[in-house]
């Protein structure tokens, strides 16, 4: 009984530890920028849903990048229409840095994937209180126009008209074409379904405990 | 005793989930649509001017008013940071954001008491932030459009549109606010000169004014990366120009 319990508190507490680590941590001397990307999706959408692939790249391979990259190269997978913001990256020098984010088009035959480029420009400045750097992040699709609010990649997919006397074409099962105009979930997925199961498993032994204490009880 | 600890832990795991996940939802909602949820708790002017700022202070003490501009999308918060870039990349949650805050130059007086008050917004696609300064370069909507509100906590200001100016980023007469935060006539005779639309009757008005009071939106222009869109407004107390009507 006692090793059982052991158990559960050292799992409670590596969650914990777990979770406490991450909790994202805002450097207040040195400035970061995170950017995020959206996919949306139209047309007959696979399933199950495609990952896009889409890439950070420093202009100058000396530029800060987030944690994890290859080289001047930073990738992320998103999985079906979603958001997600690429890693901080964190500036220590004053200076003017350029990124290009572009997505690499898939293999997926009956989709087509959006190549717009995106132009990023960070200007890293000493704060004029002489509190630090300070950062100012701009982000241009590659032709001039607008600021943009974050990165966005529409692609499209063929929209298949199940045709059920025509042997040729496969039944697709999904009949309703849903799209995802511009409706991005942000953040990322896993962390509350730890938090909910977190939640479930605390129940479920104070309940038990609950139980066995009050059938101990009840013996003698 | 072993059991009242394991459960005690896992009350404060509990508990500590619960509120972690509230919290998550509630950065996240908030990251989705900043504007949407700022509208919901946007200031409502009361009979004698006033409005209340507690919900917006309590998410930032930097909020210090409350712009709009009528027929444009133009309604945020406005802030002011410790240096004229810390709302630049960040939202009024204290985000890190590409679009950033409206805010008041940091050499302006926080409770827009100054004669010349300084505002800046990111020009943004679709409308976003201050995107919509560029209708103003539009000679009808120029004509057509000249009012807006000002809500500050204690009181409100109407505003009354008379220039467009489209100028360099370094125009000191538009760009450096306090030489003109005793004598404004010199910024007058500078929008008379320099700007692309002007409402000459508007400014024969401001000159009248005992204590005239001028507000600048500043926003990127897409000309050329130091091009910027000036829209310059009269602050007319809201208050008394009720009192003029009655």
């Amino acid at each position: 009984m006692k090793r059982w319990m052991s158990i559960i508190l050292g799992t409670v507490m590596a969650v914990m530890c777990m979770m406490t680590m991450t909790v994202p941590a805002f450097a207040a001397e040195n400035p970061g920028v995170s950017i995020p990307v959206t996919v949306s999706l139209s047309g007959t959408l696979p399933k199950p849903a495609e990952d896009f692939t889409i890439k950070l790249r420093a202009d100058n391979a000396s530029y800060p990048m987030p944690e994890d990259s290859v080289g001047d190269i930073y990738t992320m997978m998103i999985t079906g229409a979603d958001t997600k913001n690429f890693p901080t990256i964190t500036y220590n020098r004053v200076g003017v840095y350029t990124y290009t984010i572009y997505q690499l088009a898939g293999n997926n035959k009956k989709c087509t994937y959006d190549d717009t480029v995106y132009a990023l420009t960070v200007y890293i400045t000493n704060a004029e209180d002489g509190s630090g750097l300070e950062a100012t992040a701009v982000l241009y699709p590659d032709s001039e126009g607008n600021k943009l609010p974050g990165a966005e990649f529409d692609n499209e997919y063929e929209t298949v008209k199940p045709t059920p006397t025509d042997p040729d074409t496969p039944r697709t099962g999904d009949e309703s074409t849903p799209t995802y105009p511009h409706a991005p979930k942000t953040g990322d997925e896993s962390t509350p379904v730890l938090y909910a199961v977190l939640i479930a498993v605390s129940l479920g032994v104070i309940v038990f405990l609950f139980l066995t204490r009050k059938s101990k009880k009840a013996e003698e | 005793m072993v059991n009242l600890i394991v459960v005690l832990c896992l009350c404060v795991a509990g508990i500590y989930a619960a509120y972690a996940l509230w919290d998550n939802n509630r950065v996240y909602s908030a990251a989705r649509d900043v504007q949407a949820d700022m509208l919901k708790i946007k200031p409502a002017v009361e009979e004698d001017g006033g409005a209340s700022f507690e919900e917006l202070l309590a998410i930032n003490p930097d909020v210090c008013a409350w712009v709009s501009l009528d027929n444009t999308r133009i309604d945020y918060p406005v802030l002011q940071g410790s240096t004229n870039l810390t709302y630049i990349n960040k939202d009024v949650y204290g985000n890190f954001a590409l679009a950033g805050s409206i805010y008041l130059d940091t050499r302006n007086e926080r409770d827009f008491s100054d004669a010349y008050s300084l505002l800046y917004g990111h020009h943004m696609e679709n409308s976003g932030m201050f995107g919509d300064l560029d209708l103003y370069k539009d000679q009808t909507f120029f004509d057509e459009n000249t009012t807006g509100m000002l809500i500050l906590p204690g009181n409100a200001y109407n505003l009354e549109i008379f220039a467009c100016l489209l100028i360099d980023a370094g125009e000191d007469a538009i760009f450096d606010p306090e030489q003109w935060q005793t004598d404004i006539d010199g910024l007058l005779s500078y929008a008379k000169d320099n700007s692309l639309h002007l409402r000459e009757e508007t400014i024969n008005k401001l000159e009248q004014m005992d204590k005239p009071q001028v507000l600048a939106l500043s926003t990127c222009s897409t000309e050329s990366t130091d091009a910027r869109t000036i829209i310059l407004a009269v602050m007319e107390p809201y208050q008394a120009a009720d009192q003029e009507e009655s």
